[in-house]
């Protein structure tokens, strides 16, 4: 004896309460006729019944294990990022001291008879170029180092490569945008970041930090 | 406090209101993970997955669904995940080690005979879930949790809500078939008339 098929679907949303009244009234008037629906609708009432009893509490201790990695987590990425952030900005002073260097070099190399009074003047008082002061390299503007001691952590986190956030960031930051470089943001700074991204639909990625932080960090992808 | 408002402390980075939305959604999460995947160990990863998915998403779900129809949809993921990571094991497993977590009686049997049949057909559908496809699994999976209506299913799934209710049908019938097929059906069914005349004599 086998159950009819086009009542298949009718049953199984009788199960769930998902019937329209008229859908009801037809398969009640099927199933006082079909003994093989019945039996079928019998079946499936056993299975269903089975299914939800086969509930088990989540294991003693589960959100206790859940908290403690979330807060592993929490602990893990903070020291690490503070110190990338320092390694990345040292990393850029000297390199761009670097690239100031070898133009220097070059231009002593290229420049013709005029060149020779520049190194000799570079090694006087009134040197032209300074490799000695990162400072002059001016790129710690905008950029999140060197951290203040005790900001462990950030609010919140956001990471992009949107355009609009390297154009708001040349703005008003005065620092440079370059990929994998991160940058300290005030509350009002960042949700004023976070507007114009939203706005102009610009894809970005967020991650909540600790609450009460008083920095915002954002890095550009 | 309502989901949203502790979601929205959450989000700001608030643990203690997280660990609140875990411990209040733990059991069905851990209990659709558990269905999706038979083992009680891969249910917890999947579970915890889900969880920490949450957690580091919290800022990015806009709250465009519900938090438990976007928890589900992260703890449905993270099951058929842990699945994928673990296929080669479980095709090793035992099946006496996998089916021990249907073996729990349930308190509301009354009837100790009762009690071992309903206990012997859990283990059945148990074990029947676990020869069903994926998609057939998922469904009837967020079926049992009971609360959710198809139309959050087809939500959490990203179906149509056609596609779920075919799927839903199409899976009951599937497990029955393996039901019967294996001889697991037949004999504990409560409205057999002969067994409950049989019963009603005891």
């Amino acid at each position: 004896m086998t159950m009819c098929e086009e009542y298949e679907a009718l049953i199984s949303a009788l199960l769930d309460g998902e019937l329209d009244e008229g859908e009801r009234r037809a398969l009640e008037e099927h199933l006082a006729a079909c003994p093989a629906c019945r039996s079928y609708l019998a079946d499936q009432r056993a299975i269903q019944g089975a299914l939800e009893a086969l509930d088990a509490p989540a294991p003693e201790g589960f959100t206790r294990g859940v908290m403690e990695r979330i807060r592993a987590e929490g602990r893990a990425k903070t020291p690490g990022k503070v110190l990338l952030l320092r390694w990345r900005g040292w990393a850029l002073a000297a390199a761009a001291c670097l690239v100031l260097a070898a133009g220097l070099w070059w231009t002593q190399r290229t420049a013709p008879a005029d060149g020779a009074a520049m190194v000799r003047s570079a090694g006087g008082d009134a040197a032209p170029y300074s490799v000695e002061e990162p400072s002059s390299c001016a790129l710690e503007d905008g950029l999140a180092l060197p951290l203040p001691d005790g900001a462990a952590d950030y609010a919140a986190e956001m990471t992009t490569a949107s355009p609009a956030a390297a154009a708001w960031v040349e703005e008003n930051l005065g620092g440079a945008w370059s990929a994998g470089a991160s940058y300290r943001l005030t509350e009002e700074e960042y949700a004023a970041l976070r507007a114009v991204l939203t706005e102009a639909g610009e894809a970005f990625t967020e991650t909540p930090g600790s609450a009460g932080a008083e920095w915002y960090l954002l890095t550009a992808e | 406090m309502t989901d949203e408002e502790l979601v929205r402390l959450a989000a700001a980075g608030d643990e203690d209101a997280f660990e609140t939305l875990t411990r209040r959604h733990e059991d069905k999460v851990y209990g659709l993970a558990l269905r999706i995947c038979s083992d009680p160990e891969d249910a917890a990863d999947a579970a915890q997955e889900a969880f920490l998915s949450a957690w580091r998403g919290l800022a990015a779900f806009r709250e465009e669904a519900d938090f438990s129809t976007w928890l589900y949809r992260l703890a449905v993921n993270a099951a058929v995940d842990v699945l994928r990571r673990n296929r080669r094991q479980q095709a090793q497993a035992s099946l006496d080690d996998e089916e021990s977590w249907a073996r729990e009686p349930a308190d509301r049997s009354p009837g100790p005979q009762e009690r071992a049949e309903a206990v012997e057909l859990r283990e059945a559908v148990a074990a029947g879930l676990r020869q069903l496809s994926g998609d057939h699994r998922q469904v009837l999976a967020l079926r049992a949790l009971r609360e959710l209506s198809y139309e959050e299913i087809a939500r959490i799934l990203e179906l149509d809500l056609g596609t779920v209710k075919s799927r839903i049908a199409r899976a009951r019938s599937a497990l029955r078939k393996i039901l019967l097929k294996d001889g697991n059906l037949s004999g504990y069914l409560p409205s057999n008339p002969v067994k409950k005349e049989k019963e009603g004599r005891k």
